[in-house]
C-alpha cells in the first residue's frame, strides 16, 4: 500500500524583488506504508518545505500529492509551548498541535507526565522549566504519537547526546511498530541507521532517490575531490585537495578579505556521516597566517592516518574572533585505496587510525 | 484502508469544512488556551467581562452628561439604551481586535503546525460571544435594578440577534486577518478603526436622529445597527426599523463569504507570509 505519493510537487515564493524562488520543482516520490525514508540535502534545498506540504502547513503551487493515513509532523521540538501555561496544560496544548487526539493524552497523561521525568513541576509555569525540562516534557509527548504517519525534521538538532539516543530509541520503536517514517537530518549518521531508502534533495529538485547507502555516497559524492569541485562563493576562490595513502594536501586561494589582519583558517574533515574526524587550524599549532591586500595563498600538509574512502572537507575562516566564512562540506580528500593493515576486512576497521605512538612490550 | 487525503494548490469549499469538522477539537483547545493565558483563573476573566463594558458606559455617559446633551434615546431609559449599543460594540471590537493578536500571538504555531487556519478566527470570536453573555447578563440586571420595562416577548430576539451578530463579527474578523496578514503594518491601524466605530454606529444616538436619507438608509443595511436596534427592543416598544430585519441578516451573510472567500484565498501562503 502507498502511504504518500507525490506527483510533480513544485512550490514557489515570489519575491519582494517581483522575481521567484521555487523552492521545490518537479518532485515525484512513491512511499509504501511502514517504509523509512531519509531526507538529505543542504541547508535550503527544500527539506522543510516539503515536509510543509504535506502536513498542510502550506499549499503546493503546482502538481498533486496523496497521503492515505493519519499524519503528523514535528517541525520543532514542542511546538505550541506556552511558556505561561502549566507542565500539564501544555502536554494537551503540544499534544493537540502535533495531532493527538485529547481523549488520547487523557488516557496517558500520567504516562507522559512520568515519562518526563518533570513530574513535580507539572503545575508550575513552563517559563520556570529549564530548555532540558522542556525538550524532555516535549519528548514524552511526541513518544505518545500513534498516527500512521510521521514526518520527522531534524528532531535530533536539539537537547544533548543522551537525548538524542533516547529519541533515536523512540524512534526506532515506532519503525518497527510499522510507522512510515519520513525522516529529514544532517545527521547522516542517523539517517543511514533508521532509513531503508533515502532521498536526495538539491536546490529544490530531487537528484537522487535508492538505497541509503548509495544516497549518502552521492550526497557527500556531490563534492567530487580535486579542483573541479571548488566552490566559488564567499572568500574561497579555490580549493586544490591531495591526497595519497598517508599524507594530505589542501591548498586555499583566499581573496577580498575585509582587511589584512590576522586570518584563522581551520579545516574540518568528516566521514560520509558527517561526523567530524580530523580538525586542523593554524592557531593549533601557533601560526599566524598574514593576508596582504586582502589575499593569500596558503596550503595545509598533514599525516591523515585515514582509511581509504572519500572525507568531506568544511572550511572555516575567521579575522578579529569574528567568523567570516563556514564552508560546509566545500571540497573532499581522496584517500586511494590500500589496505594498510594487511588485514583481509579493513571495513570491519573503524576511526582514523595513529601513526605516532609506540607499543612497549613488558 | 485508512482514509486518503489530497494535497493540491487549489481545495474544494467542501474539503475545507470537512477539515474543519474533523480538526474541531483543536478549536477547543485554541479558546481553551486562550481563556487560560489571558485570565489565569475564571473569576478574573468574568471580572474583566464585567467591567470592561461598565467602563465604557461610566466614560460615554460622563462625555455625554459634561456635553450637556439630552439624551438621544427617545422613550427608553438612557443608561439601558447606551449599555445596549456598548455590549454590541465591544463584542464586535473584541472580536476583530483579538483575531488580530491571535495571528501575531500564533505566528510560530502557524508555520509549524498544521490545523485549520480558519481557527484563528473562529477561536476569538466565539470566546469573546462569552464575554458578550456576560455582559448581556449585565445588562438585563441593570434593567431590574433600574426597574426598566423588560419585554418577554422579545426576548426571541436575543438568540436571533446572537446569529446575526456572530456572522458580522467571524465576516469582518475574516477580513481583519487578511488584512494583516498581507500587510502587517495593518495590526496597529485595524484596532483604531474599531474605535471609531463607536461613533459611527447608533451606540449614543439613534437612528432616526440621522437626517440624510441616503445615510439612513445605509444604516438599514447595517447588521452590527440591527443587532444594537435588536438588543434594545427588548426594553421598550421602539421598532425604529421600519424595513424587514431581512436586510441586515442579508448583508451581515454577504458579509461572512466575503470574509470567508478572501480569508480561504490568503490562507494558502499564510504560514509563507508569517
Amino acid at each position: 500500500m502507498t502511504a504518500i505519493s507525490l506527483q510533480n510537487i513544485g512550490k514557489h515564493y515570489p519575491l519582494q524583488s517581483g522575481n521567484e524562488r521555487w523552492a521545490l520543482r518537479n518532485i515525484s516520490l512513491d512511499i509504501a506504508a511502514g517504509q523509512s525514508v531519509g531526507i538529505v540535502g543542504h541547508n535550503g534545498a527544500g527539506k522543510s518545505t516539503l515536509l510543509k506540504i504535506l502536513s498542510g502547513i502550506t499549499f503546493p503551487t503546482e502538481g498533486e500529492a496523496f497521503v492515505r493515513g493519519s499524519f503528523s509532523s514535528l517541525l520543532e521540538v514542542g511546538t505550541g509551548f506556552h511558556p505561561d501555561l502549566t507542565g500539564r496544560d501544555n502536554i494537551y496544548l503540544n499534544g493537540s498541535m502535533i495531532g493527538i487526539p485529547r481523549k488520547e493524552i487523557r488516557r496517558h497523561e500520567e504516562a507522559i507526565i512520568a515519562f518526563s521525568g518533570v513530574q513535580d513541576y507539572m503545575d508550575e509555569p513552563l517559563r520556570t522549566y529549564s530548555s532540558g525540562m522542556k525538550l524532555r516534557l516535549a519528548f514524552a509527548v511526541m513518544s505518545h504519537l500513534t498516527t500512521d504517519i510521521l514526518a520527522l525534521d531534524e528532531v535530533l538538532a536539539v537537547g544533548d547526546t543522551q537525548f538524542q539516543v533516547r529519541c533515536m530509541e523512540r524512534i526506532f520503536s515506532m519503525r518497527k511498530e510499522g510507522r512510515t517514517i519520513l525522516f529529514v537530518s544532517h545527521n547522516l549518521a542517523a539517517v543511514r541507521q533508521l532509513c531503508e531508502r533515502s532521498i536526495v534533495l538539491n536546490n529544490g529538485r530531487l537528484t537522487f532517490d535508492g538505497n541509503t547507502k548509495d544516497a549518502i555516497d552521492f550526497y557527500t559524492g556531490q563534492y567530487s575531490s580535486g579542483k573541479s569541485n571548488f566552490r566559488m562563493d564567499g572568500f574561497l576562490r579555490e580549493i586544490i585537495s591531495e591526497c595519497t595513502t598517508e599524507r594530505g594536501s589542501i591548498q586555499l586561494n583566499i581573496r577580498d578579505l575585509p582587511s589584512d589582519a590576522t586570518l584563522d583558517v581551520g579545516l574540518n574533515i568528516s566521514d560520509s556521516n558527517g561526523n567530524a574526524l580530523l580538525h586542523l587550524s593554524n592557531r593549533f599549532i601557533r601560526k599566524d597566517i598574514h593576508p596582504k591586500n586582502g589575499a593569500v595563498e596558503c596550503e595545509f600538509r598533514f599525516e591523515h592516518g585515514l582509511k581509504p574512502g572519500e572525507y568531506p572537507v568544511s572550511i572555516y575562516l575567521g579575522q578579529n574572533e569574528e567568523q567570516l566564512q563556514w564552508a560546509e562540506h566545500t571540497s573532499v580528500l581522496t584517500v586511494p585505496p590500500y589496505n594498510p593493515y594487511g588485514f583481509h576486512n579493513p571495513d570491519a576497521i573503524q576511526a582514523a587510525g595513529v601513526r605516532n605512538f609506540e607499543i612497549t612490550q613488558h | 484502508m485508512p482514509p486518503l487525503r489530497h494535497i493540491s494548490s487549489k481545495q474544494s469549499f467542501i474539503e475545507w469544512v470537512k477539515i474543519i469538522l474533523s480538526r474541531h477539537e483543536t478549536l477547543g483547545v485554541l479558546i481553551w488556551k486562550d481563556l487560560k493565558v489571558q485570565y489565569g483563573n475564571w473569576f478574573l476573566g468574568i471580572l474583566w467581562a464585567i467591567f470592561q463594558p461598565l467602563i465604557y458606559l461610566g466614560a460615554i455617559g460622563l462625555m455625554l452628561h459634561l456635553g450637556g446633551r439630552k439624551h438621544a434615546s427617545g422613550e427608553m431609559d438612557p443608561i439601558i439604551f447606551l449599555f445596549s449599543g456598548i455590549i454590541v460594540w465591544n463584542f464586535i471590537t473584541n472580536a476583530v481586535n483579538s483575531t488580530i493578536a491571535g495571528i501575531q500571538g500564533n505566528a510560530n504555531i502557524i508555520s509549524k503546525a498544521f490545523f485549520p487556519r480558519f481557527f484563528l478566527v473562529l477561536a476569538p470570536v466565539f470566546r469573546v460571544v462569552l464575554d458578550f453573555l456576560i455582559s448581556f447578563i449585565l445588562l438585563i440586571s441593570i434593567a431590574v435594578i433600574r426597574h426598566s420595562e423588560i419585554s418577554a416577548s422579545a426576548l426571541w430576539k436575543v438568540p436571533t440577534a446572537l446569529i446575526l451578530l456572530l456572522m458580522t463579527a467571524i465576516g469582518l474578523s475574516s477580513l481583519a486577518a487578511v488584512a494583516v496578514v498581507v500587510n502587517r503594518h495593518l495590526r496597529h491601524i485595524i484596532p483604531m478603526l474599531m474605535y471609531t466605530g463607536l461613533f459611527i454606529f447608533p451606540v449614543f444616538y439613534m437612528l432616526e436622529h440621522i437626517g440624510n436619507p441616503i445615510l439612513h438608509s445605509g444604516y438599514l443595511l447595517n447588521p452590527i445597527a440591527a443587532g444594537m436596534t435588536s438588543v434594545r427592543s427588548i426594553f421598550g416598544t421602539m421598532d425604529s426599523l421600519p424595513i424587514s430585519l431581512a436586510i441586515p441578516y442579508f448583508s451581515a451573510f454577504v458579509l461572512l463569504l466575503v470574509g470567508i472567500w478572501a480569508f480561504r484565498r490568503m490562507e494558502r501562503t499564510m504560514a509563507d507570509r508569517i
